[in-house]
């Protein structure tokens, strides 16, 4: 891995592998504690509870090939609002781009951040059935929810402290998916594609 | 008797209560296990909403090559103008997180599974489509089958999501062949799912549930047995239609067994004929008469007798023949024909009475001639056997239709 730097945890002291430049946050795997990366150094930020396995194909540090594309996972996030969980699996792929994938009643789907170049509506605006023009797609409003973050682990893409509220629009962008994001940071926004089962696979899979 | 296993909270052991009971002993140390509320609310609500199906929680099934648990079994009511309408959905869950719902309503079962359609439809553009309008889902587009709303009413087992009871969900159903497309709505999201419908045997060998499948075996052997009658009874149907359809030109003409009468001329007393030999003991015979006439009307007889001029059997008709013109142009219509059958009982010489009357006073005249065959085929009796293995026949291929018979089934079913 080109960008592999091996640090230690501040409150353990045991290596924290971090595996790809977009890296800002990484869960030690030995104390549990999160620990930020910032140009400063790192910065401790709080304890999550050890994730409630939920049945998936994923696990951390699992290799695999997507579509063709080699990845590997390197952490996960696991968001609650009020209708359950979901969670989001951090990748690394071997040509340097990095992605997430969504696993939400069965559905995979695999996303990348992209920048905003045009203004997104207001989380309170995004009605559902409403469209949107954002980034030139037209974006039409599938689902809005209050959530936050309720866990993670291995390493992660920003800084998401436990029990962090975020906000969600999921959309439709002719026929693939869209997130925008709403956060105290500001808004991200994400466009990504169903992926079939069988486009995955796995390496020495569990 | 059903028995429920409860962990004593004391020492660990097993209480066993039975069906019903709400409070029994720990049978190590004596200690009451009571049920907790929540326990009593799911077993009053599970008795209100039986399920209908054989598929219990915690059973395996496999589809498309991958395996999965059933976890979770929700009720869906429906109330409408209509009256009540309830459906069942099951979850399974596979160990690498994909999820399969099977739905079975009105004794039809599908499949279906989240997807990402490619033109989104949200609540505001729904509301233009109703059940039978085509909207664009699928390649193809697809046939709206059902419109409403429902809630959940009833959920046991684990499910993926929290269930919320008592908030109403917007639906909309199509389907295109054997594909399904479901949309449901809430003010915060719109979620598309699709699979296709499963027959019955799909589904019990999903989860390998041998006993259903067996009597699906014998029900379709049931079905298949009461096609094949029906099949050999409407074959021998045609078979004794088309003999009876013959019989009416069966047998033939004994020696001297016919003539003809001038219809004018025949007296008081008729024009005898014979003697006409029958020796065909306990053979069916036919007498037959036959009128020739131009826009008048006979009563005809034909009277057979024995030696003695004793009267045995009598053939007779009211013979016409009418034309005219209307507006459907020139028409001409005639009944000229008689016949009637007997068993020959004795041999011998018997004689042919034939007797003639005017129906009106004025008209022109005309012949009438008779005939006896013998040999002759009765066709009554094919003729009511015909028709009945006909009914029989398609009553039974009806009845061996698997569709016939589940139509039949839900009929009944919304009867009560």
């Amino acid at each position: 891995m080109a960008d592999a730097t091996t640090l230690n945890c501040p409150a353990c002291g045991a290596p924290l592998p971090v595996e790809h430049r977009f890296v800002r946050m990484v869960a030690c795997p030995y104390c549990g504690n999160s620990v930020e990366i910032t140009d400063e150094g790192l910065n401790p930020a709080g304890k999550f509870a050890k994730l409630v396995p939920l049945p998936t194909m994923f696990a951390i540090g699992q290799s695999g090939k997507l579509r063709g594309r080699a990845f590997r996972v390197l952490g996960r996030i696991r968001y609650r609002y009020d209708e359950g969980v979901w969670d989001e699996w951090y990748l690394s792929f071997d040509d340097g781009s990095a992605g997430w994938l969504e696993e939400d009643e069965g559905e995979i789907i695999l996303s990348r951040v992209e920048r905003l170049r045009t203004p997104a509506p207001s989380f309170d605006q995004a009605r559902v059935g409403s469209r949107f023009d954002v980034n030139g797609l037209a974006f039409f409003v599938t689902e809005r929810c209050r959530a936050q973050i309720a866990g993670a682990e291995g390493q992660l893409f920003f800084r998401a402290a436990p029990g962090k509220p975020v906000n969600f629009v999921e959309g439709n962008v002719g026929g693939r998916i869209a997130f925008l994001e709403y956060t105290d940071d500001g808004i991200e926004f994400g466009v990504g594609d169903p992926i079939e089962r069988h486009e995955i696979e796995l390496e020495n899979k569990r | 008797m059903r028995v429920r296993s409860l962990n004593c909270p004391k020492c660990g052991g097993r209480a066993r209560l039975e069906h019903g009971q709400q409070e029994a002993q720990c049978i190590h140390c004596g200690q009451p296990v009571r049920l907790s509320h929540a326990v009593l609310q799911e077993q009053q609500s599970a008795r209100k909403y039986p399920n209908r199906t054989p598929l219990k929680l915690g059973m395996k099934a496999k589809f498309e090559g991958r395996e999965y648990e059933l976890t979770g079994r929700q009720v869906m009511r429906q109330v409408d103008s209509d009256g009540v309408y309830l459906w069942e959905e099951f979850v399974l869950i596979a160990p690498d997180g994909d999820l399969l719902y099977l739905e079975f309503d009105e004794g039809k079962w599908k499949s279906s599974r989240p997807f990402t359609p490619d033109t989104p439809l949200g609540p505001d553009q729904l509301r233009h489509f109703s059940e039978g309008s085509l909207i664009p889902l699928g390649k193809k587009g697809a046939m709206v089958s059902a419109k409403g709303q429902y809630h959940v009413a009833h959920a046991e087992g684990e499910f993926p999501f929290v269930v919320v009871p008592n908030r109403e969900v917007g639906y909309l159903d199509a389907a295109h062949l054997n594909q399904f497309y479901s949309i449901e709505w809430t003010a915060d999201s719109v979620e598309y799912y699709r699979g296709r419908f499963l027959d019955q045997r799909m589904v019990y060998t999903m989860f390998d549930l041998r006993d259903q499948l067996r009597n699906l075996d014998s029900r379709e052997r049931v079905l298949a047995s009461r096609r094949r009658f029906g099949g050999i009874c409407l074959a021998a149907s045609i078979l004794m239609l088309v003999v009876w359809a013959f019989s009416f030109a069966s047998g033939h003409r004994a020696p001297n067994a016919a003539g003809s009468v001038n219809l004018s001329e025949v007296g008081t007393e008729g024009v005898r004929f014979g003697p006409i030999p029958l020796k065909a003991v306990d053979r069916v015979h036919r007498l037959e008469i036959h009128g020739s006439m131009r826009e008048t009307s006979f009563w005809v007889q034909a009277i057979l007798e024995d030696e003695n001029q004793q009267e045995l059997f009598a053939a007779q008709r009211d013979m016409w023949d009418e034309s005219g013109h209307d507006s459907d142009g020139y028409w001409h219509e005639s009944d000229l024909h008689g016949s009637t059958y007997f068993v020959l009982k004795k041999p011998g010489n018997y004689y042919v009475r034939m007797y003639a009357e005017r129906d009106g006073i004025l008209g022109s005249t005309g012949t009438a001639r008779f005939e006896l065959k013998q040999e002759a085929l009765y066709p009554t009796y094919l003729g009511v056997f015909g028709f009945s293995a006909l009914i029989l026949g398609f009553g039974f291929l009806l009845a061996g239709s698997p569709s016939t018979v589940q139509s039949i089934k839900e009929s009944a079913r919304s009867d009560d």
